[in-house]
């Protein structure tokens, strides 16, 4: 019966063996493969993958190669289950062998879902300045505001996911169609010099006066892509034209079209709170006579009106504020000492390892005494 | 391995199937999910107070203008910044949110060049990108690594090695009076891809050459720690001297380990400066004096015979020692005079070299030691 057959292959202790030893070589082969992709691509095309793809330089098509981390977890954690139910007999003498296992089941699914629904992004602030958005550092999005009304903007953003896909959208709040003509992963956008012959990238907005430099990914760690993409506009009563989006533009591009007035940018994806927060101050202190550092923090002012809290928070190294779901790190800061720069992380399952640690933990301990009385009780016996 | 342990037939293991479906299924499905478009209302913010400045006589300008100085591929928002000695007749212009430094050359003709300074965080090693971007500017065709490097000369600027390129159009553009050149230089500090770039009408651009590089030198790389100064002079420059060079002497890319070099004379009765500093004594006079020696296919000589042979030359800040050597230079196979001088600092010792036929170096020798004692530092 295939399902049994199935059944026995995911139970298989040699296919334990097999996952283990592939995900050795795979972190191996991660690891290796930093060097020439850079970390954050490492982890995604190796870990954060079903499969790692190979294909020869230059080509376009790229066959799998290897299993990724997914793959790898997903099987794992299938084999622990199944071998778990085909071998577990009911006995109090193996109750730590189940709370170990049972711990790293949870240690699997956590680090999933961790991996899964963990948003990481930053929030930075110069001394006095208030904010209640963060920016993912490496994910951009479209932002088309409606900019009419002169107390409130109206804001339709496009995440870097969608205009990967180059498509067409539509939303009922803005008047006209936006369709992704061609989105580049990386790009320089550079003043268009006055013999360029090639066509520009668009005809709206700075379009016409630019020059748009497709560029490899960048590999290195602490810089990313700059991705550009270019759009066009198109209303029930024809097209507004092709626009050039890019944070090389630092000035939001304007669109006026039937009495409303927009504007258009690409810009760091933002994380909207129901909280507001609001740098005080910030302090470096140095080891006296050096530029050792020897603590930095910042002092900011969090004001959350759903219930009127206004507290000021210190937050240092080791020293994070946790509210509303988010953690806050002090991560880095201006080399001016005027602005600092706090890591804001969204873990629902940050729990999980101190849980599945404290199992695994409590199963060592059980079966070790377990085993420990039992050997006693023969050597007393005999 | 146990692996052969025969599966008890029970209906455990239906809900065992059961389970592993829903395990599997409940590890893909939450990785499949998307992100969508999202509509929001927000209070307006306040408007922003910096504003552009507007450069309408230079092309393609005012879209740089509103374009961030947004290091490429760079996670950090601080603009590196950079100390100079402008040359005499160059006109500073505002900087603007891509340059760090913006000057306009005028010639007698009415005609002018433009100079312009950007750093690019991130794009370092980029440079035959960039090379090939400014080719595209001039209409010329793409070119590959070994061509890029043939028509390299090595700059040293603030003691970073880069590459000056020299690139002119093929003919005269539609609308202008002649062919356009671009003279610049690209050079990798840290994490920061430098771009000096003088572009303009070919006559301007080839006559300011030697200033251009004259000014290249003159650059000073700023820390962020280092205190803000608009636009300094070298003499803010931490322990980079002052000098006065003698008429006549031109400026050229200074080699490896060189922090200057200049030539003068025509090509047949041609001397050569070369300026270059050294941590502590520079590895000590007398060894120095038999590294010129040893150039020259001479002996080396001992500490007595040197010292018999050294003047003392007094200068403002030091004193510094001065020999001349006669020999034949190993490299060209000819007669060749050096007259060599060291400059022992507190920290560092710097040394000036001034060889070539032995006419060119008795001619310019009177104007080197002007030089030397010249430089403050």
């Amino acid at each position: 019966m295939p399902l049994e057959k199935l059944y026995q292959f995911f139970s298989s202790l040699r296919l334990t063996v097999l996952l283990l030893v592939l995900g050795m070589v795979l972190v191996f082969l991660g690891t290796l493969a930093q060097v020439s992709l850079g970390l954050y691509r490492a982890q995604n095309e190796f870990f954060r993958s079903f499969f790692v793809y190979w294909g020869p330089p230059g080509a376009s098509w790229r066959i799998p190669v290897f299993p990724g981390g997914y793959l790898l977890g997903a099987l794992m954690l299938i084999n622990l289950i199944a071998a778990h139910w085909r071998y577990f007999r009911a006995d109090w003498r193996k109750s730590g062998i189940v709370l170990i296992h049972a711990g790293l089941v949870l240690l699997l699914l956590g680090q999933l879902a961790t991996d899964l629904l963990s948003v990481e992004s930053t929030l930075h602030l110069r001394e006095g300045e208030a904010k209640n958005y963060s920016e993912v550092d490496r994910r951009v999005e479209l932002a088309i505001t409606e900019v009419t009304d002169p107390a409130y903007d109206q804001v339709v953003t496009i995440p870097q996911r969608v205009l990967e896909r180059q498509g067409e959208v539509s939303v009922s709040q803005l008047p006209f169609t936006i369709r992704i003509r061609k989105f580049y992963p990386n790009a320089m956008v550079s003043a268009r010099p006055a013999d360029a012959t090639e066509p520009a990238p668009a005809d709206q907005g700075v379009g016409p006066q630019v020059v748009l430099t497709p560029l490899p990914h960048v590999t290195e760690m602490g810089k990313r892509d700059v991705p550009a993409a270019v759009v066009e506009l198109v209303t029930p009563s024809g097209s507004l034209g092709r626009w050039l989006a890019s944070e090389y533009i630092s000035q939001p591009q304007r669109i006026a079209t039937g009495g409303r007035v927009f504007t258009l940018a690409m810009r760091p994806q933002r994380l909207y709170k129901p909280w507001t927060i609001r740098l005080l101050d910030f302090r470096h202190d140095r080891y006296p006579g050096t530029d050792i550092p020897k603590n930095f923090s910042s002092r900011i002012l969090l004001t959350d009106p759903r219930n009127g809290t206004e507290r000021e928070v210190v937050i240092r190294m080791n020293s994070p504020l946790r509210y509303g779901g988010e953690t806050y790190y002090q991560a880095s800061y201006d080399p001016d000492d005027q602005g600092s720069v706090l890591q804001v992380v969204r873990n629902p399952s940050w729990l999980t390892p101190y849980i599945a640690c404290s199992m695994i933990t409590v199963g060592l301990l059980l079966q070790f005494t377990i085993h420990l009385f039992r050997f006693a009780g023969r050597i007393v016996r005999t | 391995m146990n692996d052969e342990v025969t599966v008890p037939r029970s209906p455990k293991r239906h809900l065992c199937k059961i389970l592993m479906w829903a395990g599997l299924a409940g590890t893909l499905v939450p990785a499949c999910k998307r992100e969508e478009v999202q509509v929001y209302r927000i209070e307006k913010p306040q408007p922003p107070s910096a504003v552009a400045p507007s450069h309408g006589d230079r092309p393609g300008e005012e879209a740089a203008a509103s374009m961030a100085g947004h290091p490429h591929g760079d996670l950090e928002g601080f603009r590196p910044r950079i100390e100079y000695a402008a040359p005499p007749g160059w006109s500073e212009q505002p900087a603007g949110p891509m340059r760090v430094a913006s000057f306009r050359v005028d010639d007698s003709q009415g005609l002018h060049a433009d100079v312009a300074v950007i750093p690019l965080r991130g794009l370092t090693g980029r440079t035959l990108e960039m090379w090939n971007l400014w080719r595209q500017q001039l209409g010329l065709p793409e070119g590959n690594a070994e061509q890029m490097e043939q028509s390299a000369a090595e700059i040293i600027i603030h003691g970073h090695r880069g590459r000056l390129f020299d690139l002119v159009t093929a003919q005269t553009p539609p609308g202008e009076s002649q062919r356009i050149r671009i003279v610049g230089a690209m050079v990798d500090v840290n994490n920061v891809a430098w771009f000096f770039k003088m572009t303009g009408p070919d006559s301007v651009v080839t006559a300011q050459k030697p200033a251009f590089v004259a000014w290249l030198q003159s650059v000073r790389f700023l820390s962020l720690d280092t205190p803000t100064q608009a636009s300094a002079s070298v003499e803010a420059a931490e322990k980079f001297p002052q000098w006065e060079v003698p008429a006549g002497w031109q400026s050229v890319p200074a080699g490896a380990f060189l922090v200057a070099k200049f030539i003068v004379g025509t090509e047949s009765e041609k001397a050569e400066i070369n300026i270059s500093r050294s941590a502590g004594d520079g590895g000590g006079w007398i060894n120095n004096v038999n590294r010129w020696r040893r150039q020259l296919g001479l002996a080396e000589a001992g500490s007595e015979e040197i010292r018999q042979q050294t003047r003392f030359l007094e200068l403002s800040s030091a004193q510094a020692m001065q020999i001349e050597l006669d020999g034949t230079d190993a490299r060209t196979g000819q007669p060749t005079r050096v007259v060599g001088v060291m400059v022992p600092l507190a920290d560092e010792a710097w040394f000036y070299k001034l060889f070539g036929p032995a006419n060119a170096v008795d001619s310019e020798k009177a104007a080197f030691i002007r030089f030397v004692q010249s430089v403050r530092y």
